[in-house]
């Protein structure tokens, strides 16, 4: 009994002494795996694209990302784990949207706030189409726009909560009215879209360009703030176009606040590398999606406004 | 290869099947279609049977879909008949599987087509139905089981309202946002609260100094020794009607999305329930509630990829997964699939079909070594059994509250068993509610906010039809019995 | 004269159904009290619209149970409960929580052998070779299926 305590002790006193040498070789970053914090369960989107980028990482990182998935309220236990952990820059937290949304939406009993990360890298813009089906009064801009003003909330508008903001920012812009329906998974939206049960529905762009050349639907509107980069879509109206500001939700990678600069900035150029790598754009581009890569000042910018752009529109909508 | 992994994914409490797709979907990148798929669809089928390997065994579903199999298996298992259960849970499985796998086939586009009149409130009858269906399985003091369903449904609001987001019943506490995990609730309330009570009788009978089951390392060696009883033809062609109740049921379920392989486990449940020649003992450790539950979660497997295959909309994390996988053949799921691509929905079809036969071969070597695991003596089985569950537990989100959860929650179910409040209510509602209450609220928004609108469609009309006379049809049975097991008590 | 009434007192459904009564009145309570039960979503039902809703109508079931024919019964498992053993339940959840804890501080291996190898031995017929022997061959067994599928997780 007695041995085996004193061997417990013997491995505890070990493992503080690996983390604190870990430390002292900051400046040699990274010299051991990188843990990937995906706030999301395995199989969701984002769990694909960092899957698909931990593919190319020991060329480009330099070191092995291991992805871990730690799901759970909204994505906010992943968030706080990475929170918790030394902010060493061996813990990168890939995530989209949802658990910036938590935390404004709860602000009295959130463990975070939006602003509590140090955002190192965005790798993709996504512009939710709203899309509807052909030959409809509301298929074109403008016929919605008529339609609305003439019959105000009388189309109902089928999404996830995530890609819905655009279009209800551009919505609001334009001074329409329509009924908006939170569904759990875009799936679910655009099954009863086809079935006719609501008018419209905001699928990501990869979701609808297949709807769009079979011709079961029509796009209306690229709610985001880029160019989507697909056949069919040319002629797509988008916010920008239309004099509105739009709102893309993306994808971004984050580490702890108090990580040093140099970590972050190795960290910005070497995923900029990943992402530019010849597998990794043609794993990406045979799913129908399209990865970018943004220099650090810019994803801080592009952040920021985010942030505070889905914290005014959240607290518009009346949900 | 692939059945072997889901299997082992499955019979593990806590992985989920989506979660064994997930993890092996990265390997898919550098395979073959027809290798690459057939990898999937063996880890999609087999976990779905393996869930309920653990769900016989150990009292604890593997996964969710396999918490009707509970009931029956386990009572089986403790009767010392357990490697019949599996048996027909695995036969059952793989005949529901392939009748609905032909269905798939032959009918896919058809199908696809009426799983699209299914609108919000369609979807909402139907979860309806399988509310009421369960209703009957409260037992012998009906107010027990009316409360522990209660209990369900409470547990099931705490978190985030659905429309407004404000969270509810969370007790200011953020980790509750998204609600009761199911894994957790699962694991907690048959594994581990059943793991306590087993417990509690070595402590009981060691205080009183009793004699304890003197055993040595021989039990070990039984392990691998020849087997109990086994299921004969005729026991399984016995259960004919529930198999094919569970293939229609579970069929239909698959094609809607968001009912998924629970749902259709347990509306087939409660369908033979209610139909079944011999329902009165369904529940009560009988084949027929075992067949009628797995083939309708095992049906639901094929169906589940029409929406896929014909409109490129996967209906469940199944089949997206099987979708991603498609796509990065080259092979992106959509409305021309059937024109674009045959010979991958040709293989695809093939693989469906083989892999059950892989299926029932894989699974006849685990019950042989699953069927002895069960009878451990308790001081070994039950840290064994908590261990599993708690690693369970938090493998499947590394998320420590959910841990917290499931203790919890265990400790709720010790309770409720200790004051012999049925279980399976409690489960049901707490699975159904959230489809229920999100599908009623999608109903009344998309019908803006009119009850008039909400029914207008025939087939909605033809479902309220059903369910109304469903909840007459139900009371009048519940008479009936309550006469025949009043009088037997009166004698 | 306080232990007297204790003992004659009998856990009939009743009783039990007097208990559930004051937890759910509690928990109505709680929820009329809260913000946000107050709050209206946009289809016009209030946060507190649902769990409302049920808690009354539990309420309900357990004075249905208080009135049934079954109500003076006593549940089989509770006839010869004694109470104190409650707190054995809790003590074996807590150490169920340590075990977790430690999962969490030294890895699979280390806290899995402690857990399994001394809860074997003092629930079994206290045979440390059975204990130790189970105890491996339940570890690698295990650890064997986890890593066949490479379950990603800190505790491996």
């Amino acid at each position: 009994m007695k041995r085996l305590t004193v061997s417990i002790l013997l491995i505890l006193l070990l493992g503080t002494l690996f983390t604190f040498t870990g430390a002292v070789l900051a400046e040699e970053y990274p010299d051991k795996t990188i843990q990937i914090v995906v706030p999301w369960g395995a199989g969701g989107g984002t769990d694909k694209w960092t899957r698909a980028l931990s593919t190319v990482a020991i060329e480009n990182y330099g070191q092995p990302w291991s992805v871990v998935n730690i799901p759970g309220s909204s994505g906010m236990v992943g968030w706080k784990e990475m929170l918790d952990r030394p902010a060493d820059g061996y813990t990168i937290m890939s995530t989209g949207m949802s658990n910036i949304i938590a935390p404004i939406m709860d602000s009295s009993s959130a463990p975070y706030t939006p602003e509590e990360v140090r955002p190192v890298a965005i790798y993709n813009f996504q512009n939710p189409v709203l899309i509807a089906l052909p030959d409809k009064e509301w298929s074109t801009w403008e016929g919605l726009k008529n339609y609305l003003t003439e019959n105000p909330g009388r189309l109902t508008i089928g999404s996830a909560l995530g890609v819905s903001i655009g279009t209800t920012s551009v919505l609001e812009q334009a001074g329409l009215e329509a009924n908006l329906v939170i569904y759990d998974s875009t799936g679910e939206a655009i099954t009863d879209l086809l079935g006719g049960h609501i008018d419209l529905a905001i699928p990501p762009p990869a979701v609808a360009a297949p709807l769009m050349e079979s011709g079961d639907a029509v796009a209306v509107l690229n709610s985001g703030i880029r160019d989507i980069d697909l056949p069919k879509f040319e002629d797509v109206p988008s916010a920008a176009d239309l004099g509105y500001t739009g709102f893309s939700t993306i994808r971004w990678m984050g580490m702890h606040p108090d990580t040093p600069d140099e970590i972050v900035q190795y960290a910005n150029k070497a995923i900029g590398e990943m992402i530019e790598s010849p597998s990794f754009q043609s794993m990406m581009k045979s799913m129908g999606e399209k990865p970018v890569w943004v220099p650090l000042e810019e994803v801080e910018e592009i952040y920021n406004h985010q942030a505070k752009e889905l914290r005014r529109v959240l607290e518009n909508i009346d949900l | 290869m692939g059945v072997f992994v889901g299997v082992t994914v499955g019979a593990l409490p806590g992985l989920a099947i989506s979660t064994g797709m997930a993890l092996m979907l990265p390997l898919t990148y550098y395979m073959n279609t027809g290798p690459a798929l057939a990898l999937l669809i063996g880890v999609y089928k087999g976990a779905t049977f393996g869930g309920s390997i653990s769900a016989i065994t150990f009292s604890t579903p593997g996964i969710p879909a396999a918490a009707a199999t509970v009931y029956d298996g386990y009572k089986m298992m403790k009767r010392g008949e357990g490697r019949k259960a599996l048996q027909m849970a695995l036969y059952a499985s793989v005949t529901g599987d392939t009748l609905s796998d032909i269905i798939t086939i032959v009918l896919a586009t058809t199908l696809a087509v009426v799983a699209l009149k299914f609108g919000p409130t369609e979807r909402f009858l139907v979860m309806f139905m399988a509310f009421i269906l369960i209703g009957t399985l409260s037992g012998k003091n009906i107010f027990k089981g009316l409360i522990s369903g209660s209990i369900g449904v409470l547990l099931a609001l705490i978190g985030s309202d659905p429309v407004s987001l404000v969270p509810r019943l969370t007790f200011n506490l953020w980790w509750l946002r998204d609600g009761i995990p199911i894994i957790p609730m699962i694991i907690g309330l048959f594994a581990v609260s059943k793991m306590i009570e087993e417990l509690f009788d070595i402590i009981e009978r060691k205080r009183k100094n009793e004699e304890i089951e003197k055993q040595d390392l021989s039990i070990i060696k039984s392990l691998f020794s020849k087997a109990s009883a086994k299921l004969t033809w005729k026991e399984y062609i016995g259960c004919w009607r529930e198999m094919l109740i569970g293939t229609t049921v579970g069929s239909i379920a698959g094609m809607l999305p968001g009912v998924g392989s629970s749902g259709g486990a347990f509306l087939s449940y409660g369908v033979a329930k209610q139909f079944s020649p011999n329902k009165e003992n369904i529940g009560e450790g009988a084949l027929e509630g075992i067949a009628a539950a797995e083939s309708g979660n095992n049906a639901t497997m094929g169906p589940t990829l029409i929406p896929l295959l014909v409109f490129g909309i996967p209906g469940s994390v199944g089949a997206a997964l099987i979708g991603s996988a498609l796509t990065f053949q080259g092979a992106t799921p959509s409305p021309r699939m059937f024109e674009l691509h045959p010979t991958i929905i040709y293989s695809l079809f093939v693989l469906l079909i083989i892999a059950n036969a892989v299926n029932l071969f894989v699974g006849n070597i685990m019950i042989r070594f699953y069927s002895r695991l069960g009878q451990l003596p308790k001081y070994i089985l039950i840290p064994f059994i908590i261990m599993l569950a708690i690693i369970g537990t938090y493998v499947v989100s590394n998320n420590r509250y959910d841990v917290i959860i499931m203790l919890v929650i265990a400790l709720l179910g010790f309770l409720l068993n200790l004051a012999k409040f049925p279980t399976a209510p409690l489960v049901i509602a707490f699975i159904l509610t959230p489809l229920i209450e999100r599908t009623f609220r999608i109903a009344i928004q998309t019908s803006y906010y009119d009850y008039r609108v909400m029914f207008d469609s025939g087939l909605s009309k033809a479902l309220l039809g059903i369910t109304i006379i469903l909840v007459i049809g139900i009371t009048k049975l519940k008479d009936k019995s309550k006469k025949i097991t009043g009088d037997l008590e009166e004698e | 004269m306080g232990s007297k009434i204790f003992s004659n007192f009998k856990f009939t459904n009743k009783v039990i159904s007097i208990i559930l009564l004051s937890i759910f009145l509690i928990l109505l309570i709680y929820t009329y009290n809260m913000d946000w039960s107050q709050k209206t979503a946009r289809d016009g039902i209030t946060a507190g619209f649902f769990p409302k809703a049920i808690l009354i109508l539990s309420m309900i079931f357990c004075i249905g149970m208080a009135v049934n024919t079954y109500s003076n019964e006593v549940p089989e498992s509770l006839e010869e409960f004694d109470f104190k053993n409650l707190i054995y339940v809790v003590i074996s959840l807590f150490i169920c929580w340590g075990y977790f804890l430690l999962l969490l501080e030294l890895g699979f291996f280390i806290s899995s052998f402690l857990f399994l190898s001394l809860s074997i031995y003092f629930l079994g017929p206290g045979s440390w070779k059975v204990s130790l022997i189970t105890t491996l061959i339940i570890i690698v067994f295990v650890y064997t299926f986890f890593s066949l599928i490479q379950v990603p997780s800190n505790i491996f």
